[in-house]
């Protein structure tokens, strides 16, 4: 039976996140149990009510790995789940709009790590546009590719998300099956 | 406040908003004439309402006073619930806006369960989405109307003539404030203070960064070296919680968007289905603007106390009020304090309507096929009893027992998130998606939760319950699909193939 839904095409999809998540979900339980667990968050020294880090990084070189590929494999999860609802209109260009755009986010994600794996090797940083670089690199960042996906998301909304076609479908379906289910 | 000026200015804004929402309510008691129109606006509403809607209902209270707290005690690290927002709606605009709005129309549905109903076909999901729903809204609902009675006392408290009213008496002026305007005005008095509150929230998101950079003549920059020099970590992208924290909240938070009953059963409520291309983007900058306040407040307020400018805070939580207090003009000022109520009022309300909606509505379909009769009658006392109900668990919490709200809290993002979204991101775009995986998805997140929050489970590196929730019910939904047989009726597949 696995076999069989793994042949259908819009499987195939799915197939990978099923995969994708497994490989998180399995990783994820190795590493919370067989990893030394550190504490990292202590009490601000003189005031009350805010915490500062802890041996950050000892913290930083048990999990760096994990950490590296567990957002990367979520953002191909994130890629994955749009790519799914666009996978049955057969356009190839917004599949590959959604795959670069997953692509520049893990490229920021990628620069955000070393960036600030330098920062702990060196205990230096610049700062502009308010923040430390690697900082930038988690707020501007994460937020511009939202943004990229957003903007594939209306682009593409009358010829692929939802078509001419699919609003006379959708009218059709409404006339052949209404049900008053209230 | 520094003066009493300063907060009669503040309790004016307040007043005018609290008679606003009267108005709201009575004019939406004639604008709701049936039970559709009561839970589900009669799916009649525009693109600027609906996107207004959906980011102000997904930031509520918490957005004005728990996020720069969350800043102020732990530094960058709850920025990553914020910087994630575009991907997250990006996400839920993709899996989920325009299946649920066909399926919505096609059966007729009014809620979350009945949507979950026609895709799987199967009356004990619902219940059991029904029970999860319930339990949710029960500590979303409670900490909303406490939230309301502790700023509605902070703010008269030290003025003479108020100084007989008791924070007991705030909760009981709260309760009469919320059964008035969600009883009369259902889901459509909801949207409207949305309009008010997303409205505030995005000037005042605006007013508030720009009064926060000119803090310290160098902006930001300034506040972030401050910092740097104090605990460098805290302004580094993980903050003071480390990075697997942050990047479990990157997961949950941005996928999480999809998984809440209060931001998606809007999705249900539009005119058009074109509508969601200018809704998506509305919603994303309305929350990246009114996310300013969330993150500015906080490194402002964390910078000024770490470098001495002002008294370490009593709270966290003191962090938004302070600010408003000390660096904002006091009208400015009013008006935030005004979209504060109009934030915690219309996610009261939006929790209370799916509450009721799963009470009278869900449960009796899921148990005897069909709701109960008169249901606009019920409906109305049913959101009653849900506000009693919660006030009395608010009241029992701050009195006597502050582990409560926390335990029904628990029930919050994480498992709407854990519990929801693999029955609706997965199964609305995949038609071997199963009921089996569906009952079994929901089931096993409830019982990750509730057993972490219950036996005070302490999970490595801080690691947030609902993450591994999430990853488990996700996990399990997929691969019991693969393994079972799906039903899905004639219709529904059809609905899913557009």
């Amino acid at each position: 039976m696995i076999g069989k839904l793994f042949m259908k095409k819009e499987n195939i999809l799915f197939k990978c996140i099923f995969i994708n998540v497994c490989i998180i979900f399995f990783y994820t339980f190795f590493v919370m149990f067989s990893s030394p667990d550190i504490i990292i968050t202590e009490r601000h020294i003189t005031i009350d009510g805010m915490n500062n880090a802890l041996n950050s990084y000892e913290y930083f070189k048990e999990v760096s790995f994990y950490a590296l590929f567990l957002q990367i494999l979520v953002l191909i999860f994130y890629g994955l789940l749009m790519a799914v609802t666009v996978i049955k209109k057969n356009n190839n260009l917004i599949l590959f709009y959604i795959a670069f755009a997953t692509l520049l986010g893990i490229i920021n994600w990628v620069a955000m790590y070393f960036t600030y794996k330098n920062y702990l090797n060196s205990g230096l940083t610049e700062i502009f546009f308010g923040f430390p670089l690697a900082t930038n690199f988690m707020i501007y960042g994460n937020w511009l590719t939202g943004i990229l996906f957003a903007s594939i998301y209306i682009y593409f909304f009358n010829d692929v998300i939802y078509s001419n076609e699919d609003e006379q479908s959708f009218k059709a379906l409404i006339n052949k099956y209404k049900k008053n289910e209230y | 406040m520094n003066t009493e000026s300063n907060q009669y200015i503040a309790i004016f804004f307040v007043v005018i908003y609290l008679f606003l929402c009267i108005g709201i309510g009575i004019w939406s008691y004639y604008k709701t004439k049936s039970t559709s129109d009561f839970f589900a606006a009669g799916r009649s509403l525009g693109p600027v309402l609906i996107g207004l809607a959906i980011f102000s209902s997904t930031l509520s209270g918490f957005g004005f006073v728990g996020g720069p707290g969350l800043v102020y005690a732990s530094g960058t690290s709850s920025i990553w619930m914020v910087s994630i927002c575009a991907l997250g709606f990006s996400l839920t605009f993709f899996t989920i806006a325009k299946p649920i709005r066909i399926i919505a129309e096609l059966r007729d549905c009014i809620s979350l369960p009945d949507v979950v109903y026609a895709r799987y076909n199967s009356n004990p999901t619902r219940l059991l989405l029904s029970l999860t729903i319930i339990l949710g809204v029960m500590g979303y609902l409670a900490t909303q109307i406490l939230a309301m009675s502790v700023v509605l006392f902070s703010l008269i408290k030290g003025i003479e003539v108020f100084s007989f009213i008791t924070l007991f008496q705030c909760i009981i002026f709260s309760t009469i404030m919320l059964i008035f305007y969600c009883t009369t005005g259902g889901i459509i008095a909801s949207i409207y203070t949305d309009l008010i509150q997303g409205t505030i929230m995005i000037i005042g998101g605006i007013l508030i960064c720009i009064t926060a950079i000119s803090v310290y003549d160098g902006g930001l920059s300034e506040a972030s070296s401050v910092l740097f020099k104090d605990h460098s970590e805290s302004i580094m992208p993980f903050g003071t919680s480390g990075i697997l924290v942050c990047l479990a909240w990157f997961f949950v938070f941005g996928i999480g968007y999809a998984g809440q009953p209060h931001v998606v059963t809007k999705m249900m409520m539009n005119r058009d289905i074109r509508d969601n291309k200018i809704i998506l983007p509305l919603s994303i900058f309305g929350f990246t603007f009114a996310a300013l306040l969330w993150i500015s407040i906080g490194i402002i307020m964390r910078s000024t106390v770490v470098d001495g400018s002002i008294d370490p805070l009593i709270s966290p939580d003191q962090a938004a009020p302070v600010f408003l207090n000390i660096y904002t003009n006091p009208y400015i000022a009013g008006i935030v304090y005004a979209g504060l109520f109009a934030a915690i009022m219309s996610t009261a309300d939006a929790f209370i309507n799916i509450g009721v909606a799963a009470i009278t509505h869900d449960i009796p379909k899921s148990i005897k096929g069909s709701p109960l009769n008169n249901d606009l009658f019920w409906a109305r006392i049913g959101t009653i009893s849900l506000c009693i109900i919660a006030s009395i668990f608010a009241t029992y919490s701050y009195y006597f027992n502050d582990r409560l709200i926390a335990l029904l809290g628990a029930f919050g993002w994480g498992t709407f998130a854990a519990a929801i979204v693999p029955v609706l991101v997965i199964g609305l775009n995949w038609k071997s998606a199963t009921r089996e995986a569906a009952a079994f998805a929901i089931f096993i997140s409830l019982i990750i939760n509730f057993s972490i929050e219950i036996f005070s489970i302490s999970i490595p590196y801080n690691m947030p319950g609902s993450f591994l929730a999430m990853l488990t019910s996700i996990t399990s939904f997929i691969g019991i699909s693969l393994v079972t047989s799906n039903h899905i009726d004639e219709d529904i597949n059809e609905a899913l193939s557009i």
